[in-house]
């Protein structure tokens, strides 16, 4: 590759920012209607949005519960971003996260005599593996056969927490003496730095393999328009399968990173919610791996603030979903196109 | 007398163009007026704003002496109907259901169904329409569907009609027919606007041609003895512009593309192809001819790969190609100019890089071990640009604000650079503007001259006849005809074939 010139540069930079107007906007109107909220309520927008900011970004341990609430929803928004080209609605991501899960769980059983390490790296493996099946299972049914993946993948969502739930009664990784369904504690632990880098290398790979890529080249143009690509010889539906498969990986690893990283045990319920966090992280990038990762720090320091929200102030926690709620629905409106929108061109 | 619609200094904006610069137009009652232009010349859009689809951004329309603004409910209260270029019918539903649809007429709040039967019976009846008002809409075939069209903007009591290409889907017969029609209603004092870009029509039936041009009226005629070439020259704008004709210099090598034998059922199991043979010899350009929606499309996509075919062979350059993917058919020699660029010919939201390399994109020089090779790919564009003489490209910017003549460039550039052995293209100067057309006349001359096999599908008569070699006439899914002395035959006589009528037939 050549060497890029000053000119090319400042073109890049140019998109980069422009890319960032439409979700700073989305998520600016929504703390203004979170905040109208609030004040209907008897609060005080600015006290709690200051608890809020206090809480996620003014203390190390704030800071350090802020990257840990984002980095999952990094690697959901990913999962959905990439299937979403396909024209694929990954909305299994719960049920991928749950069966991962309790595949994570399982490891120990089977090979709780190994080294850590070797056990993390089969978590991982197996994780992503399982997470990236059960993407599939919708997928397939969709590009095979026709069938709604949003109601095959709903549906699926129900058998997988359903069935988490049964298995962390009566699995042998089952913990009979707690108070809750649970796994026993799993003694290997991801580090956080391992997380970390792992979470900032895949970004780093979509990024750049987005762009740079033949397989990026190929997923763009399925997004653009399928019908074009397929005419051109792509293979779309091995393309769209292999990105359901990489996606619904994706979400495995998510469920990996909070087991094995930060729950240390699976329990009912651990991923309930975090699909649709992921998927509003990817509305707000627009697919973009830079506003993705902008979007899940915003949604990260808004559920690790909450803590000291509820803490300072007199308004309750439930203000951050209500912020989460308009910012799904303002990142679903594409702002900037909006403003511009005008008459289409008629004619024959 | 007071004409009985008046449109005075209409102008028209869209973002990118101006599709109507302060155009007057006058309809006299009893009048068939025929608009004449291009396509993109702005026809569409003015009958558009007459019928309120568009509200116009200047001007003053007066009907029946008196101005009004309104929507489309407003001009069917005016009595002014449209039948559109595409019909819009629910193919499931009757005749009389698809006539009365949002006109109801209502008896205690039930559909009197006995009222609208004996009104639709009466029209059919007047149109020599042997159908019962209940049959499907599915029943009919085009030509009774476009009457059914007109049928239904009577009934709503129109005295002004436009009428939208009507002639693109008819054979020459049923065209025929339809003028026979018109000339009633005109002698019914019922005013007619009729647009179309077939001159030899429009002077048969016009009373007063309207020429349009990039959104201006260019020239008025009065019907009856009017010169073609006049109308021709006015529509064009320049003179001498002839289009390119292929000179037949037969240098015709072997059969390079062979389809064997092909079936091929819609999801009803309704057969589209019936046992369809052919073959495109190197250096040579087949046209395929027929009314629209007779297996066309479907042995388009059956060739390319896009659709799999019930029964047959395809075989390029000798070797059976049935199995294999559209990648394969490709990477053997195969081009492929879709019928719609909008869709299948070009990714809009794409650039001209991403719209020039596709189904390329994974080998040299473009990629290097799955890296995509920027600098290779961006001088690719520009030789593309040059030698194509593609215009209004940005780096970067979505192809979908170019002309449609740019867009077809950029298909063309990226379909024939790969210097194909069988190149099958469909419709493609559907909606060019003449400059654009003999252009891509020019280069698939070049192709066939550079021994290309190529094979030709479209709706133009006047296309097939001037480029093809060879011309076979497709008649629901089969061949009805092979035509090889192009020089000799007449319109009429491949009307002939496309209404199902067969003169000859040749096994290939």
């Amino acid at each position: 590759m050549g060497a890029k010139t000053a000119a090319l540069d400042l073109r890049g930079l140019k998109h980069w920012a422009l890319g960032l107007v439409s979700p700073v906007c989305a998520i600016l109107i929504s703390f203004i209607m979170a905040g109208i909220v609030v004040v209907f309520s008897g609060g005080n927008p600015l006290e709690a949005y200051g608890a809020l900011l206090r809480g996620a970004f003014g203390s190390a341990a704030g800071l350090r519960n802020t990257v840990r609430y984002t980095l999952p929803i990094i690697m959901l928004a990913l999962s959905f971003s990439l299937c979403d080209r396909c024209g694929y609605f990954n909305i299994g991501q719960e049920g991928q996260m749950f069966t991962a899960a309790l595949a994570v769980a399982w490891v120990p059983q089977f090979m709780g005599g190994a080294p850590g390490f070797l056990q993390i790296l089969v978590m991982v493996l197996l994780g992503a593996l399982v997470g990236g099946v059960m993407s599939l299972i919708p997928a397939l049914l969709k590009f095979l056969l026709g069938i709604n993946e949003i109601v095959i993948g709903v549906l699926l969502n129900y058998i997988a927490t359903l069935l988490s739930s049964y298995m962390l009664l009566h699995a042998s990784f089952a913990d009979p003496n707690s108070s809750m369904p649970m796994s026993y504690l799993i003694e290997a632990a991801l580090p956080a730095a391992a997380m970390v880098g792992g979470v900032v290398l895949i970004v780093l790979v979509y990024g750049l393999g987005m762009q740079r890529t033949v397989p990026g080249y190929e997923l763009r143009m399925i997004g653009k328009n399928p019908r074009f690509s397929r005419a051109c010889g792509l293979p779309t539906v091995r393309i769209i399968l292999i990105m359901a498969l990489i996606g619904g990986a994706f979400s495995g690893l998510a469920a990996v990173g909070e087991v094995a990283g930060v729950y240390h045990k699976m329990y009912e319920g651990f991923a309930a919610g975090m699909g649709y966090n992921g998927m509003t992280a990817a509305l707000i990038g627009k697919g973009g791996s830079v506003g993705m990762v902008f979007g899940s720090l915003i949604l990260g320091a808004l559920q690790s603030g909450s803590v000291t929200l509820s803490v300072e102030t007199s308004v309750p926690a439930e203000l951050v979903q209500v912020v989460q709620g308009f910012v799904m629905f303002f990142a679903t409106v594409n702002i900037l196109r909006f403003g511009f929108r005008r008459n289409r061109k008629g004619g024959n | 007398m007071e004409p009985v619609v008046r449109m005075v200094g209409i102008t028209k904006r869209f973002p990118a163009i101006v599709a109507n610069d302060s155009v007057d137009f006058t309809l006299e009652a009893g009048q068939i007026h025929a608009l004449v232009g291009e396509n993109g010349a702005g026809k569409t859009t003015l009958m558009r704003v007459l019928y309120g689809q568009y509200a116009p951004d200047e001007g003053e329309i007066w009907v029946g002496g008196e101005r009004r603004s309104y929507n489309v409910a407003g001009a069917l209260a005016l009595g002014i109907g449209m039948v559109h270029q595409n019909f819009m019918q629910i193919p499931e539903m009757s005749i009389v259901e698809n006539i009365i649809l949002g006109h109801t007429p209502k008896r205690l709040g039930f559909v009197n169904y006995r009222q609208a039967r004996q009104r639709v019976q009466e029209l059919l009846t007047r149109f020599g329409m042997k159908n019962s008002p209940d049959a499907p809409i599915s029943s009919l075939c085009v030509g009774e569907r476009q009457k059914i069209e007109i049928i239904k903007v009577l009934y709503l009591g129109a005295r002004v009609l436009i009428l939208d290409e009507p002639t693109a889907v008819l054979t020459p017969q049923e065209t025929t027919e339809l003028f026979g029609i018109l000339r009633e209603l005109k002698a019914e004092g019922t005013s007619v606007i009729f647009i179309s870009h077939k001159l030899r029509e429009v002077i048969e039936i016009a009373d007063r041609i309207t020429v349009m041009r990039k959104g201006r009226v260019a020239a008025g005629f009065d019907g009856g003895g009017v010169d073609e070439t006049a109308v021709a020259q006015a529509m064009i704008g320049k003179q001498d512009v002839q289009l390119l004709q292929n000179d037949k210099a037969a240098d015709i090598g072997a059969a390079v593309l062979e389809a064997k034998n092909l079936w091929c059922f819609d999801g009803d199991g309704v057969p589209k192809l019936r046992n369809l043979s052919l073959q495109v010899r190197a250096g040579e350009i087949l046209g395929v001819g027929g009314v629209e929606g007779n297996g066309q499309s479907q042995l388009i996509d059956i060739l390319v790969g896009m659709l799999q075919a019930s029964g047959g062979t395809v075989t390029l350059a000798g070797e059976d190609i049935s199995r294999c993917s559209i990648r394969e058919r490709r990477d053997r020699g195969l081009g492929y100019i879709p019928e719609d660029r909008m869709t299948t010919g070009l990714a809009l939201e794409g650039d001209i890089d991403e719209n020039l390399i596709c189904g390329c994109d994974n080998r040299g020089p473009f990629s290097r071990m799955g890296l995509l090779m920027r600098k290779a790919i961006r001088e690719n564009t520009g030789r593309m640009i040059e030698s194509f003489d593609i215009r209004g490209v940005s780096a970067g910017k979505p192809v979908k604000s170019l002309s449609g003549g740019n867009m077809q460039k950029i298909v063309l550039a990226r379909e024939i650079a790969r210097n194909p052995k069988v190149l099958i293209a469909a419709q493609p100067t559907r909606g060019l503007d003449i400059g654009a057309i003999n252009f891509v006349r020019e280069h698939l001359l070049a192709r066939k001259r550079g021994g290309t096999a190529i094979l030709l599908v479209s709706a133009d008569l006047e296309e097939l006849m001037s480029l093809s070699d060879r011309l076979i006439i497709l008649y629901e899914g089969s061949c009805a005809g092979e035509i090889t002395d192009l020089g000799t035959v007449s319109e009429a006589d491949i009307g002939l074939l496309m209404g199902g009528v067969t003169r000859r037939k040749k096994e290939g």
